[in-house]
């Protein structure tokens, strides 16, 4: 079943001069056509510009297309009265952690969404503290946002989301601002809430080894969608990557330096764990 | 690092954090007002003593009080001189056209423990009110002005996010400036005009980040279906109870003493 | 050339209740011509280090030396020693303020005393270096790229010409093409005679461009060496919380099984070349 359904949409930033004529036309996204099913983790790559943070805001209607439709659960995010459904089912995480907590201790943060869904007092307690739970920071409910580190800052505000009971995530570069640790306590929030909630996730991200922890890649290319695939098929295509100003994990670049000079180890190597068994059996044999 | 503690919630479990904001809101509105009915030492003593058991109670740390003192360091300083050469009286020592008299030295004194003192209750009233709740009670208090078309939902959203980015943007200033300082800008030398010059590196790149910060938490809010036509749910509704009707009568008696020090004394 | 921090120790908020001891007895020498890597995890201590470089911060107890000059000695003018040693912050885009980028990178050099035709062509000289177009330099800084801005940015501290540039996350928050355009820059200044000192999160950055790294936890540093040897104490980083890079994994798996990996390898293109000629 899709969840969301992007049909051929078009968007361009017009910078206008004093007189309020159109004086630089930015194609941002170009007749994308997209279809995400239900409960998939899929990774959004792509050099700045290429059209990532437009797209994300598309689906849940913080800007709407030109032409095309993009359609969530069902519901076109241009109808007027879809909005705050479309908001409700898709929830985004931005980069700068500071920037999206609006509350002054955490508990009220994550309440912020259910309050502006106008539910009762009981309800809005029980989401909180269910989304604290799901992402680790029920231990921190009680908090100042300046309290804690770059990587909890992103659980509150993926806690913020998650108290609206959304069925997509969309993380738009999220994890660019934290520390390693950060990172990983982040994507391992995420994966968890894909895994047992089935949660849909779309991660925009420039670290390549968080794309590879996706179902599915897509790639964007100058407003289009370049390349989509699984991860295993996009990293072979190492050459195109680089031309795209994209990098590939370690290890797949370790293992296409190494094919290229006539090593036969086989294709979609992702994980060190598969390197090192493929290059222990080879470097066994000779 | 943590100079601006204005605003700052302190987070602590009290019977002052617990109370109602709307009781807090009128509290720190009477210490305003039972401050300039400070004239005498009864007076001074009295609502010394009130601001201390308050204090005592809401848990917050005498220390922490003082910290909030530091904003208005400059405005003390100026209120105190101004009266202290400026009120006619006995002299007891000149310095040139300069003449600092009895009646002024006393009346410095008043202004001096005036101010702090006003600074103190409403800083109280922000330690220990989050934003939300705070803006919350205000939206209450003045409701009965939207009929009046006054946007009160709205301007309390906004006062309740300026408090919470007040320690954020402090503590982006002091990056930039010490950046700045890096590349050899100077903050210290030179006379007024030069030193106001010399914070525009620091000042150019904060209102830029304030606005940048702004259109992304807009976003934010916006994406978490934020309308500010709608009507809101509320997490942790105001319930005004016995312990806040009893509140309000330790400020009514307050009000009550106050007057009366200041009519008799 | 070189700056000598002596058993620095360094306490923010001393006796009040937000008492942080964020150096704790640090010493560390900057060697001319090195690149010279801090990691640790975010709070071990490495931005009050870089603080203390250039005299923006000054120990509580211990000596700081730059070319030997003793630089805590009240007449020791701690405003020039910001142009010998000069810091860019994280995201030090943040910072830029002026009406054009040519401008604003004169900043610098400005402070220090030159005429706007002298500290005109030292900006001209930075953004050369640091590959922002020529086109825009008469732009303003705020219609760059991410990518443009960071390098606009760190040309505002290289227009002051300094003898050891210390970069702070230069990399942070870009975008692959973006990253790599800003350690290449770092590998041409070293190749062009500069000193740097750099603190990043990424491993891979570290073991691609450093000549030695520095290991700080704690308020502490502790361990000092080449990335080969830091890198080889995996189990150690990752009691602190850090890692190795990738590829350090891998050939770690392959020697476990026995075969005779060169240990000092710590790139990609190291590790392949060694498997290469293992293979042959």
């Amino acid at each position: 079943m899709s969840i969301i359904k992007i049909s051929k949409i078009l968007f361009e930033y017009i910078r206008r001069d004093s007189e309020g004529n159109p004086k630089q036309i930015k194609t941002a996204l170009d007749h994308v056509d997209l279809d995400v099913r239900e409960g998939e983790f899929i990774a959004v790559l792509g050099a700045n510009g290429s059209g990532k943070s437009t797209l994300a805001r598309h689906l849940n209607a913080l800007l709407t297309p030109e032409e095309g439709a993009v359609v969530i659960g069902g519901m076109d995010t241009k109808a007027p009265e879809n909005v705050y459904p479309v908001r409700r089912n898709v929830g985004m995480v931005f980069q700068n952690p500071d920037n999206q907590i609006v509350g002054s201790i955490v508990e009220e943060d994550v309440g912020f969404g259910p309050e502006n869904l106008g539910l009762e007092t009981t309800d809005i307690w029980d989401r909180v503290a269910n989304a604290l739970e799901a992402t680790g920071m029920w231990a921190c409910r009680m908090k100042t946002p300046d309290r804690l580190s770059g990587g909890q800052k992103q659980r509150v505000a993926i806690a913020g989301v998650l108290a609206m009971r959304p069925r997509v995530i969309v993380l738009d570069e999220a994890t660019a601002m934290l520390d390693p640790a950060g990172r990983r306590e982040v994507m391992e929030s995420v994966m968890e809430l894909n895994r047992s909630e089935h949660v849909t996730v779309i991660l925009i991200t420039h670290h390549m080894d968080e794309a590879a922890m996706a179902q599915r890649i897509i790639v964007m290319k100058e407003g289009a969608v370049a390349m989509d695939g699984a991860p295993k098929e996009i990293f072979s295509r190492y050459e195109e990557l680089s031309g795209l100003g994209l990098d590939v994990p370690d290890t797949v670049r370790l293992s296409h330096i190494l094919r290229s000079e006539g090593m036969p180890l086989p294709e979609g190597i992702i994980t060190r764990e598969e390197m090192a068994s493929a290059l222990t059996g080879l470097l066994k044999e000779s | 690092m943590n100079s601006i503690t204005i605003g700052q919630y302190y987070p602590a479990d009290s019977l002052i954090h617990r109370m109602d904001p709307r009781v807090k809101i009128t509290g720190a509105f009477l210490l305003l007002i039972g401050a300039f009915l400070i004239e005498s030492v009864p007076g001074l003593i009295f609502s010394l003593l009130f601001l201390g058991v308050i204090t005592a109670l809401s848990k917050v740390p005498f220390r922490h009080m003082i910290r909030s003192l530091r904003g208005i360091v400059v405005i003390l300083a100026i209120a105190v001189i101004f009266n202290i050469f400026m009120v006619p009286g006995n002299a007891i020592l000149t310095m040139g056209a300069l003449t600092v008299t009895d009646a002024g030295l006393i009346k410095a004194g008043y202004m001096f423990f005036r101010l702090t003192y006003i600074v103190a209750g409403t800083s109280l009233m922000t330690y220990t009110t989050t934003p939300v709740r705070l803006t919350e009670g205000l939206e209450r208090i003045f409701a009965p002005l939207s009929l009046i078309k006054v946007p009160v939902r709205e301007i309390a959203m906004i006062m309740s996010i300026a408090l919470r980015f007040i320690p954020v943007l402090g503590e982006e200033a002091q990056k930039i400036k010490t950046a700045q300082m890096s590349r050899g800008a100077d903050f210290e030398s030179g006379n007024i005009l030069v030193r106001a010059k010399s914070m525009v590196p620091v000042l150019v790149p904060l209102f830029v980040s304030a606005f940048r910060r702004a259109d992304e938490l807009s976003l934010a809010m916006e994406s978490r279906c934020y309308d500010p036509s709608a009507k809101r749910g509320s997490m942790k509704p105001l319930r005004f109870g016995l312990r806040d009707g009893l509140a309000f009568l330790c400020l009514g008696a307050y009000m009550g003493i106050m007057v009366t020090i200041r009519v008799l004394i | 050339m070189s700056l000598i921090l002596n058993h620095i120790s360094y306490t923010y908020n001393p006796g009040t209740a937000f008492e942080t001891k964020a150096l704790n007895d640090v010493s560390l020498t900057v060697k001319d011509g090195e690149i010279l890597s801090i990691i640790g995890k975010t709070g071990s201590g490495k931005s009050t280090l870089l603080q203390h470089m250039n005299g923006l911060l000054s120990p509580d107890e211990g000596d700081i030396l730059y070319n030997g000059a003793d630089i805590l000695q009240k007449d020791f003018d701690k405003r020039s020693l910001r142009f010998k040693v000069g810091i860019v912050f994280q995201y030090p885009e943040h910072q830029l303020f002026d009406e054009t980028v040519i401008k604003d990178v004169a900043f610098g050099p400005r402070n220090m005393g030159y005429d706007d035709t002298k500290a005109r062509i030292l900006a001209m000289e930075a953004l050369e270096k640091t590959g922002v177009e020529e086109e825009v330099y008469e732009e303003s800084c705020f219609n760059l790229s991410g990518g443009q801005k960071r390098r606009a940015a760190i040309a505002g501290v290289l227009a002051m010409n300094p003898d050891i540039l210390v970069l702070d996350e230069p990399a942070a928050g870009l975008d692959p093409a973006g990253k790599r355009q800003i350690l290449d820059l770092i590998k041409e200044l070293r190749e062009s005679g500069r000193t740097i000192v750099m603190v990043s999160h990424s491993m891979e950055d570290v073991a691609e461009i450093s000549d030695r790294i520095a290991v700080m936890d704690k308020g502490r540093i502790i361990m000092e060496g080449a990335p080969s040897e830091i890198f080889g104490r995996i189990e150690e980083l990752e009691g602190i919380g850090l890692s190795a890079p990738e590829v350090i994994y891998i050939s770690r798996r392959l020697k476990e099984a026995g075969i005779p990996v060169n240990t000092a390898a710590v790139t990609v293109e190291e590790v392949a070349a060694d498997i290469l000629n293992l293979y042959r």
